[in-house]
């Protein structure tokens, strides 16, 4: 499901973020089953983990799928990375600095970090890695990441500046992210940006993480082995398996039956069956996802354009009874653009409760009155009605539909849905803009930075660049949500380091959005994660576990 | 099917041909309970809104995945749908697709394989390389692909699988249409001048009725069946479901309702293994010369 | 007969270039295209488009046409938009496991369903003879699918020693272990989607191979052996059989296309590592290269298979003659 998501949004200069542990009701604890005998870590044995699908890619710089970062995530590294707390730490580069007018990154490197293939690693390789996802050829999707990239300074071999053409604060964040993992130019340094993809090496990665390559089977499974000469601590475990299986039920027989040591979700249904069989061997933890779902309103629809039919619909919701019934209780509801773990959430925000009463008075000032058929009718005797268009193949979203949609009916809206395909719904809907609403779910990443979904330069422009409902989508401001002030605090957030300030603009913007309803919020979802107790030592942070090198296995299970 | 030493002693002179049929159509059983079934099903699916007890988008946020009761004689979904009632839909959804993509498939098939085997010559050899080509394809590939790239509604489905299957057909009307062409009552129409159409509408086509109808009721069943697989493959149509539809949405959750996988089946399964019996009874009744 | 081959492979080469100009066009009128799918939203419309050009997919389609079909004469299938690999050697890698499955349930059909057939002829309306065309009407009406998930539900859900999805334990090969610990592993893998391809399977080749014995049984021939006092078990075996399988064995040739995509459903329900998979992920990706070099291969095995029918046909029936 995770993988539908998509897009990263703009992280946090995270240096004065508190992350204190966590979210409600999901505590992440670390899954310390020892039992006091742990002699500590061992070398050897096997961790093995599963995902329902194929990676797209084993190069971190063109992946857009979440299996594909979560298996160059082991091999390859990125100049700093985020640690339990969900702040920057270091990684390749052992230290960073800003400089006062915040537009130069200087980074400075390790200078003991070997590729795999016994190469040494220096600034070279991290110029080149970055210089490849800016080229014209380029043909992933991470250059967004480094938009106000200007120029980028090697100082000596292991030292590099990146300079700014404006304030860009999250850009550490991404810079931490497993997508601008660096790779080694020695390698890739002769070929096209272009042909980046059909390298043999893009499938046979070289990188300076804690593990290698060592063989992948389509369809079947990728295997990593311990990196002995890494730079760092461990790795403790030999092997690496990750399988590859073709769907959720799959993944959970597997993990059943011991083929696979974590996984990553169980399906709700079974979390209780689950919990009892296998109890007494796995830790089960309970991550928030962060990310969230949400119905976006077309707002220059005709009926949509009133901001008391958004704020109808919003109350003739019960969103708690849609999370029950299909994630049995696994969620949370969502108000804003914010999920409730983040630093920058803003609680002080209207809650939606369902209030049909409520609901009513808007719908009547709006013009709405209830026709003999239960319909809601304005003046001119026009139904509310409209269409929501969604993905096909995905059970959770159509339930979530089914029960909004019934919800609705019985507030008096009309509300039908329409599905296609992926490409389809992109192709004739998403990317063109043209709906009267759409459900879909962003992933989200620590920063509250929304610039890309409610900033007006991001919705549909004409040939001057100003927001034309004839004009052509540009980011994904699809709903075509236009309030000058917003667009000022967007910009604001974006420039500033101070984190109080930041909380405050994002907190604003929260309420706006909360009040005006570009979309209407429904939930955030809760994964249940499951390791098994012979792995040891697993670091926990508030998103998944982390730092696989100071993992070990149980020796008894060597 | 297997009757046919039996019945060619069976024609009696003074019986109109659709007597004839229906005389020794009731003589397969199986067939006979079949039709029965289907119009069961039909009259279902006709009266779906008065029969089905709620909406079939109703959901009971207290019966969860409950298993048949009182209340829910199947039991209800994932959601607490009715699954009576949304098999009740289904049951139109199914069968439509599955006489419309039939109806498009033999209209197609007659169609080519009537206007190869009439004319012969060039026009045969170009109809019949364009059937080859459509009918060397895989079907599942092809219908995948092309269901993937159409818009998804129920008639674009029902078209799909009626354009991907009508190859059959069109080569054995084409089969009959040749051998007819040289058969001695349209000789001996020609030589009364008659136009050609009548020749081919009087003539050929009603002499070949009997294959086209067999092929046409087999043909729902097969139709059914691929709109069950796609479906299957999250391809399917959705709402109203059609029994595959159902059948899928349950798959994940076996362990816990089996009934939402195992009853759209049993429908699927036996709706299309009665089309076959009809089909059948029909191949031996309608001809009895047509050999086996 | 010469002048009948020579005609007959040129019709063949037309077909062939019909098909691949059907699957290269299925592929390209249609809407989205792979950017929309590997970027998801994770790039904005605006990279989207510039992505799109980069790949050259807005060049005009019959220059796309050209160049592709270019290399595929020369055994180039391209590479995949997604993954960037030679689509050749994908679809190679994953081929073994397929030809496994099939292969296997191929001989399962034929050694079942030929005797049962033929006994099923020879006591024509007899009980025996009932059962098995009862049993072939439910093989073809039953949902392939549906009869794997409930394979699945109320056998592999409940009994250990049989696996619901994949093809081998790691680390169990051949050589490494003992011989029966391999083979009970890769038994216990193959079984399911093994019963519901032999079952459905079946129905078709026991119909065909009753059919063909019952028209043996009533030829000139036999009658005459018959007649001749030829005992009854001779002439079932040396004439009857033997003239029987004749046209079995022209279905050979239909069998091509069937060991390439005969097993795309079962091999998703049951995460088989075969191309069906594959082909099933590929078209969801609307991954071109692969989708249309699926298409493009399917197809001509079905081709090459309906050719070769056509030249069994004619060596192992010395009676047909072609004008």
């Amino acid at each position: 499901m995770k993988k539908y998501l998509g897009i990263v949004v703009v992280l946090l200069l995270a240096t004065a973020v508190i992350f204190s542990g966590c979210t409600n009701g999901a505590t992440p604890t670390p899954s310390n089953g020892d039992n006091g005998e742990d002699a500590g870590p061992v070398f050897g044995g096997m961790y093995t983990y599963g995902f329902s699908g194929e990676p797209a890619t084993l190069n971190p710089i063109l992946s857009s799928d979440s299996i594909t970062s979560g298996i160059t995530n082991f091999i390859n590294e990125s100049l700093i990375t985020l640690d339990e707390n969900l702040e920057f730490a270091p990684e390749l580069a052992h230290d960073w600095e800003i400089s006062e007018d915040g537009l130069v990154l200087t980074f400075y490197l390790r200078d003991d970090v070997y590729w795999h293939d016994g190469e040494k690693f220096t600034a070279e390789d991290v110029k080149f890695t970055y210089e490849m996802i800016l080229d014209p050829g380029y043909t992933g999707v991470q250059s967004s990441h480094l938009k106000f990239v200007d120029d980028l300074v090697i100082v000596n071999d292991y030292e590099i500046e990146i300079h700014l053409s404006q304030i860009d604060v999250p850009i550490l964040n991404r810079i931490a992210a497993a997508a601008l993992g660096i790779i080694p130019q020695h390698i890739f340094g002769e070929v096209e940006a272009s042909a980046l993809r059909e390298h043999p090496n893009s499938w046979d990665p070289i990188g300076t993480g804690p593990y290698k390559f060592a063989e992948y089977q389509s369809g079947r499974h990728v295997v990593l082995t311990a990196n002995q000469d890494y730079w760092g601590e461990g790795p403790y475990i030999e092997t690496i398996m990750i399988r590859l299986y073709q769907d959720s039920q799959t993944l959970l027989s597997a993990f059943e039956n011991g083929d696979i040591d974590f996984i990553d979700r169980i399906p709700v249904e079974d979390i209780d069956r689950i919990k009892q069989t296998m109890g007494d061997d796995v830790t089960f933890v309970e991550i928030a996802n962060n990310s969230y779902y949400y119905i976006g309103l077309k707002q220059n629809h005709k009926f949509l354009q009133d901001q008391n039919v958004r704020q109808a619909l919003m109350y003739s919701l019960d969103r708690q009874s849609i999370i029950d019934v299909v994630f049995q209780g696994y969620g949370t509801v969502i108000n804003s653009h914010s999920v409730p773990f983040s630093w920058a959430h803003n609680e002080d925000v209207t809650e939606y409760e369902q209030d049909l009463e409520k609901a009513a008075e808007l719908f009547a000032e709006a013009g709405f009155t209830k026709g003999a058929d239960g319909y809601l009718y304005n003046e001119d005797g026009e139904k509310l009605e409209f269409v929501i268009v969604s993905m096909t193949g995905e059970e959770d979203k159509a339930n979530v539909i089914a029960l909004v949609i019934e919800q609705w009916k019985e507030a008096g809206a009309d509300v039908k849905v329409e599905y296609y395909e992926r490409s389809v719904l992109f192709n004739q809907y998403l990317d063109v803009g043209e709906f009267e609403s759409y459900m879909w779910g962003w992933n989200l990443s620590v920063d509250p930075d929304s610039f890309n979904q409610f900033h007006s330069s991001q919705a549909k422009l004409n040939e001057a660049g100003e927001p034309d409902p004839d004009g052509t989508l540009v980011g994904f401001n699809d709903v075509e949500y236009i309030n000058p002030h917003v667009d000022a605090l967007l910009e604001a957030g974006r420039a500033t380091y101070d984190m109080q300030e930041r909380i405050e603009i994002y907190g604003e913007i929260q309420q706006i959005l909360n009040e005006e309803l570009p979309y209407i919020f429904l939930y955030t979802t809760n994964d249940v994660k499951a390791m098994h107790n012979k792995v040891k030592n697993v670091v926990w942070s508030p998103l998944q576990p982390i730092d696989h090198h100071v993992w070990y296995i149980d020796p008894a299970f060597h | 099917m297997a009757q046919q030493t039996a019945t060619i002693k069976d024609i009696k002179a003074d019986e109109t041909y659709l007597k004839m049929v229906w005389r020794r159509f009731k003589k397969h059983k199986l067939a006979v309970i079949s039709l029965l079934f289907i119009l069961t099903i039909a009259l279902i699916a006709i009266l779906a809104p008065i029969i089905s007890p709620y909406g079939y988008d109703q959901t009971n946020r207290d019966n969860i995945m409950s298993g048949p009761s009182r209340e829910h004689i199947l039991g209800t979904d994932r959601i607490g749908r009715d699954m009576f009632t949304r098999l009740v839909w289904g049951a139109r959804i199914s069968l439509s697709v599955g006489l419309v993509a039939a109806l498009v498939s033999v209209t197609v098939g007659t169609l080519i394989g009537a206007t190869a085997g009439y004319f012969g010559g060039i026009i045969d050899d170009i109809l019949m390389r364009f059937t080859e080509m459509v009918m060397s394809f895989p079907v599942i590939f092809l219908l995948l692909t092309i269901v993937t790239l159409v818009e998804r509604s129920v008639f674009n489905v029902m078209l799909v699988i009626g354009l991907t299957s009508w190859t059959g057909l069109a080569r054995m009307v084409r089969g009959q249409f040749l051998s007819l062409r040289e058969s001695d009552y349209v000789e001996a129409a020609r030589a009364l001048g008659a136009k050609n159409s009548r020749i081919v509408i009087k003539h050929m086509l009603l002499n070949s009725m009997a294959p086209i109808i067999v092929n046409a009721t087999l043909q729902v069943g097969t139709a059914i069946l691929a709109e069950s697989s796609l479906s299957f493959l999250g391809l399917g149509i959705t709402s109203p479901p059609s029994w595959g539809t159902i059948l899928n949405s349950g798959r994940f959750y076996m362990r816990y309702a089996p009934w939402i996988t195992i009853f759209p089946g049993l429908l699927i399964f036996g709706t299309v293994l009665a089309f076959n019996y009809i089909g059948d009874g029909l191949r031996d009744a309608l001809d009895p010369y047509l050999k086996r | 007969m010469k002048r009948y081959l020579i005609r007959r492979f040129i019709q063949m080469v037309i077909v062939l270039i019909g098909i691949s100009i059907i699957s290269f066009l299925i592929m390209h009128l249609a809407p989205g295209d792979p950017v929309d799918i590997m970027a998801e939203r994770n790039a904005t419309p605006e990279q989207k488009a510039h992505i799109r050009e980069l790949y050259g997919l807005n060049e005009p389609l019959p220059i796309q046409y050209l160049n592709w079909i270019g290399r595929v004469v020369k055994g180039d299938f391209g590479t995949s938009f997604v993954t960037g690999r030679p689509v050749l050697e994908m679809i190679l890698e994953r081929l073994p496991a397929t030809l496994i499955l099939n292969f296997w349930a191929m001989i399962i059909i034929y050694l079942i369903a030929v005797p049962v057939g033929m006994i099923s002829a020879l006591k024509q309306y007899s009980w025996f003879d009932h059962v098995v065309t009862t049993v072939a009407f439910f093989g073809r009406a039953l949902p392939q699918f549906w009869f794997a998930l409930m394979l699945i539900y109320f056998i592999g859900l409940r009994f250990g020693g049989v696996q619901i999805s994949g093809m081998a334990t790691w680390g169990v090969n051949w050589g490494v272990q003992p011989f029966f610990t391999v083979l009970q592993d890769r038994i216990s893998y193959i079984i399911l989607p093994l019963i519901v391809l032999a079952f459905s399977g079946m129905a078709g080749i026991a119909r065909y191979m009753r059919a063909s014995m019952l028209d043996v049984v009533h030829q000139d021939y036999i009658r005459t052996a018959r007649s001749k006092g030829l005992p009854e078990k001779k002439v079932v075996t040396g004439h009857a059989f033997r003239n029987a399988l004749l046209p079995i064995v022209t279905l050979i040739g239909f069998e091509l296309p069937i060991l390439f995509s005969g097993a795309v459903i079962i091999e998703t329900i049951f995460s088989w590592p075969g191309i069906g998979l594959l082909a099933v992920n590929a078209i969801s990706q609307q991954d071109y290269m692969i989708v249309m070099a699926f298409n493009l291969l399917g197809a001509t095995m079905t081709v090459i298979g309906m050719f070769l029918a056509d030249i069994l046909y004619m060596v192992v029936d010395p009676r047909i003659k072609l004008e």
